[in-house]
């Protein structure tokens, strides 16, 4: 977790965590001349594993989406496919760097098998062990 | 002064070639009176016209009509939702996000806009 506060902070990302309403866990933005934000639900800080997978999320809108324009558009149906695809990318990313190739190899050798099991390992949400889990068998 | 107005004099375009650039880009037939009565508040465009200028001007429809004094001058934002990806985010939640925006705008952003 404190890593992920470090690599924000070398990449001059502000966190702020913040009383959102449901469904909105977290955001990640950039405006004008100021440095990209991620805000995060305080109701995150009670859940570990949420708020790493969410972090580690927004974290990847960050590496895989800036310079893109999800702009104002975001809430128009038009663009709801465009934005699940950059969804997919942040998810990727966050998958990625949250579980470790050769950890997972390990745990899944130890007898750590279903996505939740791992889930729990790695404390990720088996949303993110999915992702994992797919990516590794297509890249093989 | 309108959005309108504001928005056309900050691309420093004068009404009538703001006019025949959007009637172009967004193939609108658009008189020079229409435009003079939006920038006047004495007309709102239709629905599918609102996307197109919010789109020519890179705002939101809200700032466009004056409901909200975020700008949107944001080139990337990406929400975590826990539901449906699909499904429309209520009011609410959206305004709490606008909220949180102009907060960190106000903290963050170096050029303060005089507004």
């Amino acid at each position: 977790m404190n890593n992920m506060f470090i690599l924000a902070n070398e990449s001059k990302i502000k966190i702020h965590f913040f009383d959102f309403l449901a469904p909105i866990k977290g955001i990640y933005f950039v405006g004008v001349d100021m440095p990209p934000v991620i805000g995060l639900d305080k109701s995150l800080k009670e859940n570990k594993t949420l708020l790493r997978s969410i972090m580690a999320e927004e974290l990847g809108h960050h590496f895989t989406t800036i310079g893109d324009c999800i702009p104002r558009k975001f809430y128009n149906h038009s663009n709801r496919l465009y934005v699940s695809k950059v969804e997919y990318k942040a998810l990727r990313w966050a998958a990625n760097y949250l579980i470790n190739d050769n950890d997972l190899k390990i745990a899944i050798q130890n007898g750590i098998h279903t996505p939740c099991e791992l889930a729990e390992f790695f404390c990720v949400t088996s949303e993110l062990i999915n992702i994992k889990l797919n990516l590794i068998s297509s890249t093989k | 002064m309108s959005r309108f107005k504001e928005l056309r004099l900050e691309l420093k375009l004068t009404q009538e070639k703001f006019r025949q650039q959007f009637n172009h880009e967004y193939n609108r037939s658009y008189t020079a009176a229409a435009i003079s009565q939006f920038e006047n508040d004495k007309r709102t465009p239709e629905i599918s016209a609102l996307k197109d200028f919010s789109d020519f001007f890179n705002v939101s429809i809200d700032y466009l009509l004056g409901q909200s004094n975020i700008k949107t001058e944001i080139s990337t934002i990406a929400l975590h939702r826990q539901d449906n990806l699909m499904d429309d985010l209520p009011p609410e939640a959206i305004e709490r996000v606008e909220e949180f925006i102009e907060l960190m705008r106000l903290k963050y952003q170096k050029k303060p806009t005089t507004k």
